[in-house]
């Protein structure tokens, strides 16, 4: 066979090239506009109310027809005022009849807001006393159901989400690991499967370096996790039933290196690995697909929602999210290549002394 | 295949009845274990119950299976692939395991209920889940069992091993628990017994498949 050995493969270049695009990428493209903070929090219906918003990444200016509403559902109530402090800060004054539904006597509203550069939204802003019987103070400003007419987002950037901040670029370097992860894991029982049937050694050494890469990123994984879990939900380790269960899965694969060096005989060591492979990976496939559906986490994707569903990534994130993933799951690959390589030549060394 | 499974399962519970060597042993753990937490505890409340059940199943269930191949020597092993076919020797020893196993754990809920008193109100939820449970263990700590006996291993591998492997099946079952004690009020209850039963299932279909090819050595 014959092989051109100035060149990397294709897949490699597909490396290299989309690695350094995922961390310009990454760390380049701005946050879009949000709100952090507005206060007060609560107010009654029917009584006039000034809120003051701050704003991040937000270029508020005086006489650029910023309008805000508030939200429930579909209906929505315009906001009488909007006083521009400075770029980061407005303050809005509200008077909001009570709401249809007189059912509910706390309403908890979205502020929804129209700046040129793109709406700005945050969920459950504040939380109305929902008095009875309080009419609006003029037909604008009752609770309507049209559509509310907004300048398109035409912005090149990464959605705001008010936990998440700046650290919502920790997806790239979080999430595509464990795709990676269990794509090697997944492979690695293929090999170990052929390594049963075939009974090659070289299979055996490949299934082996594929479970020595898929460990060393979920171990990554965790780290990266735990890092972001300090920026988001306050500490390193959260007990989360995700970061559990990845624990869990590294332990048995931990057990795995346990018991190939554990057996000396070289043939039974192959063997007893390989079917140990294989349990393991079917194990495992509840404990991180089907266990945390069944208990509270913090992580998104449970409770319903999917995780990877429209609300958690915008167009611009899927931009650099998918070849990430992809990426990642080469330089899985090419990483697990090159351990077999040196395995292979320290057992030749091994061999000819 | 079925009478050879029959007459393996009888030549196990023979052995067993002659030596007594791992049911005593396993009694003078129970014993000595609930006394410790005895009195140490004095009192159990509701919360602590499921705990100590599931701690003292899990390690039941290690001390019960953990030798379950080491039994004979290995060259009768030989003898055994010579005589009967390898699911056979399987299943015999996934019963016999599954019986000690139900065994103990009736006798240790029996002590249990001696020394603390036992807070259980749902029954029949119990029971399943603590069956289905230890079906799953009995699966996968015997196949594990076999695993360490061919790697040379005596014992402490095992624990090792297969502790982590049977996690699901624990957070499942210990939720069960936690319902059927009235911790936990999850109308969705059936779930966890899907799920466990789906990780009894998935146990025991991937032994069926590795296990000739582990035991054929």
């Amino acid at each position: 066979m014959k092989t051109n050995k100035n060149l990397l493969s294709w897949w490699k270049w597909a490396v290299i090239l989309i690695m350094p695009y995922m961390i310009l990428m990454g760390f380049l493209v701005p946050l879009g506009q949000g709100i952090i903070s507005i206060t007060p929090f609560s107010f009654k219906a029917g009584e006039t109310q000034q809120f003051t918003i701050k704003g991040y990444n937000t270029k508020f200016a005086s006489n650029s027809g910023i309008k805000a509403w508030l939200k429930h559902d579909e209906w929505h109530v315009p906001a009488q005022d909007v006083h521009i402090l400075n770029p980061r800060e407005a303050s809005l004054s509200f008077t909001i009849p009570s709401f249809l539904d007189s059912s509910l006597s706390n309403v908890d509203l979205s502020l929804v807001m129209d700046t040129p550069d793109g709406p700005i939204v945050l969920p459950s802003a504040v939380n109305l006393n929902n008095l009875r019987g309080i009419q609006a103070v003029s037909p604008e400003l009752a609770w309507s159901k049209e559509k509310i007419s907004a300048h398109p987002e035409n912005n090149f950037n990464y959605p705001f989400r008010s936990v998440l901040g700046e650290t919502i670029r920790n997806i790239y370097f979080h999430v595509p690991l464990w795709f990676a992860m269990i794509t090697l894991f997944a492979t690695s029982v293929y090999y170990s499967i052929k390594y049963i049937r075939d009974k090659q050694a070289i299979y055996e050494q490949k299934s082996e370096s594929m479970v020595i890469v898929g460990v060393i990123f979920g171990i990554l994984g965790t780290i990266t996790g735990a890092i972001w879990a300090k920026f988001t939900w306050g500490s390193y380790w959260s007990f989360d039933v995700k970061q559990n269960m990845a624990a869990i899965s590294l332990l048995i694969y931990g057990g795995y290196f346990l018991l190939k060096s554990s057996i000396t005989d070289p043939d039974a060591k192959g063997r007893i690995g390989s079917i140990y492979n294989i349990f393991a990976f079917v194990i495992i496939i509840p404990l991180i697909f089907v266990i945390p559906r069944r208990f509270d986490s913090l992580h998104p994707g449970n409770g319903g929602n999917p995780a990877l569903g429209t609300q958690d990534l915008d167009n611009t994130m899927r931009l650099v999210f998918y070849p990430a993933v992809i990426s990642y799951i080469i330089l899985g690959f090419w990483i697990a290549q090159l351990v077999y390589r040196i395995n292979l030549i320290n057992s030749k060394l091994v061999n000819n002394n | 295949m079925l009478r050879e499974i029959i007459s393996l399962v009888t030549k196990d519970i023979k052995g067993e009845w002659r030596s007594k060597q791992s049911i005593n042993g396993i009694i003078l753990y129970l014993f000595s274990t609930i006394l410790v937490l005895y009195y140490s505890l004095v009192k159990v409340e509701k919360f602590l119950w499921t705990g100590v059940f599931w701690i003292l199943l899990i390690f039941l269930s290690v001390n019960t299976i953990a030798g379950s191949f080491n039994r004979d020597v290995k060259t009768r092993h030989w003898y055994y692939y010579t005589l009967a076919h390898p699911l056979s020797v399987y299943f015999s020893k996934l019963i016999f395991n599954l019986l000690m196993l139900s065994i103990m754990t009736i006798f240790s809920l029996i002590l249990l209920s001696v020394f603390f008193n036992t807070p259980i109100v749902d029954w029949g939820l119990f029971i399943s889940a603590v069956f289905l449970s230890i079906l799953g263990i009995a699966a996968i700590f015997t196949f594990i069992s076999l695993l360490t006996t061919k790697a040379n291993d005596h014992g402490t591998m095992m624990s090792i091993l297969a502790t982590p492997l049977i996690f699901p099946i624990l957070m499942s079952g210990s939720r069960l628990c936690m319902n059927s004690i009235d911790i936990l009020q999850d109308s969705a209850f059936y779930k966890d017994i899907t799920s466990i039963f789906a990780i009894d299932i998935l146990a025991i279909s991937l032994s069926i498949i590795l296990f000739p090819i582990l035991w054929r050595d």
